[in-house]
């Protein structure tokens, strides 16, 4: 009996046991899924409808401008906004987009079974058939024909070739992803970022898009920089399939005669944009490919880090100038002057971090001085009448890039080996002053505050080789619309900008993150004073100079500390620089 | 219609169905023959039974749990949703783009895994219909949810399973929750793949765990079961030799369990027999002593008896006639009752064992002739004729003459006493391993039943007829006993009215052991006789 009893305790007690959740336990570390879906950084959709019975022309419009921003169907080509069309082949939106902020219908005339409504927009900008934003600033007038049908429901039967879109339509259906070719100059190892403009129809066919229009080469703006892409001419993609964090890319036949390492590169640095990407395996014709260098069929991110665009190594040290016109390194809370006899102003350090190129205080002439000697050389004299150089921008080969310019026009020099100049003949900007321009670190692109009228506009051009031979930069396009007074600007990394600059909506100068694609402009909390100047070197703290009225009047450079994201400041300094 | 088959795949297939019908015999014969198959068989049926319920019951119980679980989260989860929502929405109609900013912070919420999809439903602007979050296709609101939350009061949840499907043509079953917020309504669309993926591990275990039990279980049934079968298949052992006649067999008693009682009175029972049989045994020996002794005593009156008798008898001329009748009387019987004791003698030998062969090479043909020539003098007083069928040449065998003799002339004179005076026919055959003796008669025969009993002692056909023929009672004994110390047989056969017959068959090497006869038990002509009677038989039936 006792013996039962206890037997039927100790098989309750195992039930209860079974029954409960752990209430303490070890401390166990990881994932509980194994891998970031390829769902994470969720996007949002429109869901579209087609039109409803009798609406008339304006309302049909209307709505067709709404659907219209959703790239629905199987390839993205808005199939219910097509429900709007008396045509179907008659749209083929493909070839621009417009990116407008503010749409109004100005007329509808309706005449028996036909109409017609005149749409008017403020377009900020256009997106290429190829992924390129242009900044395009002005009022666009378009007009759409409609039609009734044979049920007396109206239809649009003939309307502007290119997709209206509003620039949160924009933010909402595209995404901005860089597509990596090679610097034209074989010495540089850096690759060049391209950015495009793909509209979000899904994950797959956003990925698959990037890698075809990575096949297909760069933007008709970035080609005439002379990049170059290792993908043969007609190479096609058979597959893209992405699982587990490794990209399987499967290319066509044509893709044997390229350089496999040179393409395995390109693809690794445009795919691993995608966060479900970390691997990479390159298939030709469904075969796996063994590429020189990398053990095994699957390439990691890191076997290529080489070529990271924005260069490798430890970020350098801030330079600044003192209160008294000397040159000192950022290496504690107190900048060390090196070299005591130096006099600067508007120092930029070259990319060795032994030259400083310099404006003399007059701001019209340019010297570089070796550190290491502290010898100081007159390269440059300006040429214009009142002609005066912005800060000097150093390219990663060596060379010194100045701009002198009065309030007529530019020209732009070059300074070779830190000796001959010369002087850059195919500069588009020279009709208009320049107030900074700034070379990027794989030096095929040069960003630029152009003085356009009362407007001073972020300009990106590129610099390449004449078929004369001759140095030209050329190509400038705008690449924000709503910054129309920029102070000063610097590159953040291979495809941001930094800019001090004010907007249409907001006129005090405020620091911005400025993506070189068109993307949205973003701004960053600055150190609170009155903005002059900033530099900043990819990795490191950006540095801000600027003016402080109280409690007493003073010039000041302020880096942000990432540690804790507050501004701390070197007090009587000014014009920051990093190499570059 | 039959398609003809040909010959080697008939006779494939008749080897398929006679193995098929022998693997089907030898289940039948071990589930027959064996308790354990019997027992292992019966707990894996029931248990696979038990199991397969549980394992049903269990899963629902889990699959009801989860979902339970997963549902008042997803309502949770709306809740806070909308309460977001109704923060930035309370200001009246709202602009796409403060919807769009909603369901991006909806849809960020959902986290990295991706939780949930979230669809906004805003049917008052022309050309939209909302938004929604990734790649769900918006017709994955069922209908009957979307009726159910347009006429809902507001902040109402409401929820129901459905299909997801996805812009890449997946779909997968989910449970989608909805709510209206203002004039829009929002909607949460959980999938459940980790829900199946959780039910998927507790159904393979169960599945595992249930093949186990059942495994288990068997074993334990088949352990147990072989605890019990083997001490009873250990007592039938037993019995089997103790019925063999080992009495001294005993069982091992282990414990004092219920087989061990078995054992006890197993062993109790086996001491009675053998207690019993010894004495019985003991005596049957004292009786058989007794009768020899007997015997042996009986001789030396009986010797002196005849002499004297004899003396009488050959004086028996000198007497008067009665006195004379008297004294041929009394030297018939004396002859009957020295032959009686010669056989009493005879026959106690053979009880105690002390009977021995005394073999020699002989033609048996020559034994034959003599038993024949010993008895025509009888047959011919009976009237009786004996024809002899002998093979021409020599048939030898290694027999103890005296014993084989006796034998015939036992089989002979019992022939002519009941040969009702008709033709008695002695043959002889041999072959490779034996030679064979048969002695026919055409007398009344015997019944049925009959032909066992002759060989026993004082029998007689007819109780009634008294003992008026010369035998003994005791010659066909000795007779059987003699041709069994040979190795050899003796039988009877005989019908009423068709006469016996009696075969001796011995082994042509004294002492090899013999597997048949060259001559048959019945007679030849009977069995032809009888094969004519079995056909007419069978056509009165058709």
């Amino acid at each position: 009996m006792r013996r039962g009893l206890a037997l039927v305790t100790v098989v309750l007690c195992a039930v209860a046991g079974c029954a409960s959740v752990p209430s303490g336990s070890q401390v166990i570390g990881g994932r509980i899924t194994n891998h970031q879906q390829p769902i994470d950084d969720p996007y949002v959709r429109v869901i579209p409808v087609g039109p409803g019975r009798d609406w008339d022309p304006g309302k049909i419009i209307t709505a067709f401008q709404a659907a219209s921003g959703s790239f629905d169907g199987p390839n993205g080509d808005h199939k219910v906004a097509r429900e709007y069309l008396a045509c179907g082949g008659c749209w083929q939106p493909g070839i621009s987009t417009v990116v407008y902020d503010r749409m109004e219908q100005t007329s509808v005339q309706i005449g028996g079974a036909h109409a017609s409504v005149t749409v008017e927009v403020d377009q900020l900008g256009r997106i290429g058939s190829d992924g390129q934003y242009i900044a395009d600033s002005h009022r666009f007038k378009a007009t759409y024909q409609l039609r009734q049908d044979a049920q007396k429901q109206w239809r649009i039967s003939w309307l502007p070739q290119e997709l209206l879109l509003s620039r949160n339509d924009v933010n909402r259906a595209f995404r901005t992803l860089d597509l990596y070719f090679f610097s034209p100059d074989p010495q540089v190892k850096a690759l060049v970022p391209n950015p495009v403009f793909i509209p979000m129809v899904n994950r797959t066919w956003l990925s698959q898009q990037l890698v075809k229009q990575l096949l297909g080469g760069p933007t008709t703006w970035l080609r005439g920089a002379g990049v170059r892409t290792d993908f043969p001419g007609g190479t096609q993609l058979r597959r893209l399939d992405i699982s587990g964090g490794v990209a399987t890319v499967d290319l066509s036949r044509q893709a044997r005669s390229g350089d496999l390492r040179n393409m395995s590169i390109q693809l690794m640095w445009t795919l691993r944009q995608l966060r479900e990407v970390d691997q990479l395996k390159l298939e030709i014709e469904g075969k796996p490919v063994q590429v020189p260098g990398v053990g095994g069929t699957v390439q990691s991110a890191s076997v290529w880090s080489g070529y990271n665009p924005d260069g490798q190594g430890d970020a350098p040290r801030g330079w600044v100038r003192t209160a008294d016109g000397r040159l000192a390194r950022l290496d504690s809370s107190v900048p060390q002057v090196l070299l005591p006899k130096l006099r600067v102003s508007q120092p930029a350090i070259s990319y060795d971090a032994r030259q400083v190129a310099a404006v003399s205080k007059s701001g019209d002439t340019v010297t570089v001085t070796d550190m290491t000697t502290g010898a100081t050389r007159v390269v440059l004299h300006a040429k214009l009448a009142g002609g005066r150089f912005c800060k000097p921008s150093w390219d990663s080969r060596g060379n010194v890039w100045a701009v002198e310019s009065n309030s007529h026009g530019s020209r732009l020099w070059e300074i070779t080996s830190g000796t001959t100049k010369i002087a850059v003949d195919g500069w588009t900007l020279a009709p208009y002053p320049v107030r900074a321009l700034r070379i990027s670190r794989d030096g095929t692109r040069a960003a630029a505050i152009v003085q356009m009228g009362q407007v001073s506009q972020v300009q990106l051009g590129r610099v390449d080789r004449a078929p004369t031979g001759g140095l030209q930069a050329e190509g400038f396009i705008a690449i924000n619309s709503d910054l129309s007074a920029a102070l000063d600007l610097t590159w953040r990394d291979a495809d941001h900008l930094a800019v001090i600059g004010a907007t249409d909506s907001n006129p005090s100068p405020l620091l911005y993150d400025v993506p070189v694609g068109g993307g949205t402009i973003q701004p960053m909390v600055g150190p609170g004073g009155d903005m002059k100047a900033v530099a900043a070197y990819p990795g490191a703290p950006l540095l801000v100079a600027q003016h402080v009225s109280s409690p007493q009047p003073l010039d000041n450079v302020c880096w942000l500390s990432d540690k804790y994201g507050e501004w701390k400041c070197y007090d009587r300094t000014s014009a920051p620089a990093y190499p570059g | 219609m039959r398609i003809p088959l040909k010959a080697s795949t008939r006779r494939g297939l008749s080897v398929i169905r006679r193995l098929a019908r022998a693997a089907l015999g030898a289940t039948q014969a071990r589930w027959r023959r064996s308790i354990r198959v019997r027992v292992v068989t019966t707990t894996l049926v029931v248990s696979a039974i038990v199991v397969a319920v549980l394992g049903v019951f269990l899963m629902q119980q889990i699959t009801n749990a989860l979902l339970e679980a997963k549902e008042r989260a997803a309502l949770l989860q709306l809740d806070d949703g909308v309460g977001i929502a109704q923060g930035r929405l309370a200001t009246g109609p709202s602009d796409p783009e403060t919807l769009n900013d909603v369901v991006t912070t909806l849809a960020r919420r959902s986290g990295t895994a991706g939780l949930y999809e979230v669809i906004l439903i805003d049917d008052r602007d022309p050309g939209i219909n909302g938004f929604s979050s990734n790649a769900i296709k918006p017709d994955s609101v069922p209908a009957r949810l979307r009726l159910q939350v347009e006429r809902a009061p507001a902040s109402n949840p409401y929820r129901t399973y459905g299909r997801l499907s996805y812009d890449d043509g997946t779909s997968t079953a989910g449970l989608i929750v909805g709510a209206k917020v203002n004039a829009y309504q929002i909607y949460y669309l959980f999938p459940l793949t980790q829900e199946r993926q959780s039910l998927v591990v507790v159904q393979r275990t169960l599945f595992g765990v249930g093949a186990a039990l059942m495994l288990l279980l068997a074993a334990i049934a088949s352990l147990v079961t072989r605890q019990v079968v083997i001490p009873v298949r250990l007592a039938a052992q037993s019995a089997e030799r103790l019925a063999a006649g080992r009495l001294e067999e005993r069982m091992k008693v282990r414990g004092e369990d219920d087989l061990a009682r078995l054992a006890t009175s197993f062993n109790d029972m086996a001491a009675n027999l053998q207690e019993k049989i010894v004495q019985l045994e003991e005596l049957s020996k004292v009786q058989r002593q007794f009768v020899s002794d007997v015997s042996h005593e009986l001789r030396t009156p009986l010797t002196t008896i005849r002499i004297a008798a004899d003396v009488l008898y050959e004086a028996r001329e000198d007497f008067d006639p009665l006195t004379s009748r008297s004294a041929e009387l009394l030297q018939s019987q004396l002859e009957r009752f020295e032959g009686l004791l010669a056989d009493l003698l005879e026959i106690s030998r053979y009880d105690a064992g002390a009977a021995t062969l005394d073999a020699e090479s002989i033609d048996v043909r020559e034994l034959v002739l003599r038993a024949v020539g010993d008895t025509e003098d009888l047959a011919e007083r009976k009237g009786s004729k004996i024809v002899q069928q002998l093979p021409g040449e020599a048939t030898m065998a290694e027999v103890d003459r005296r014993r084989v003799e006796r034998i015939l002339r036992n089989l002979l004179v019992n022939a002519v006493e009941h040969g009702e005076g008709k033709d008695i026919v002695v043959s002889v055959a041999a072959d490779r391993d034996a030679v064979a003796i048969a002695v026919r008669d055409h007398g009344c025969g015997l019944r049925p039943g009959e032909a066992h009993m002759v060989f026993d002692r004082f029998w007689r056909a007819d109780p009634a007829r008294a003992r008026t023929t010369g035998g003994t009672g005791l010659g066909l004994s000795i007779s059987k006993e003699d041709a069994r110390l040979h190795g050899g047989w003796l039988q009877a056969w005989g019908e009423p009215d068709q006469g016996c017959q009696f075969r001796l068959s011995l082994p042509r090497v004294a002492g090899a052991e013999l597997r048949g006869s060259p001559l048959p038990l019945v007679p030849p002509e009977v069995e032809l006789r009888r094969a004519p009677y079995a056909e007419l038989k069978l056509e009165a039936d058709a």
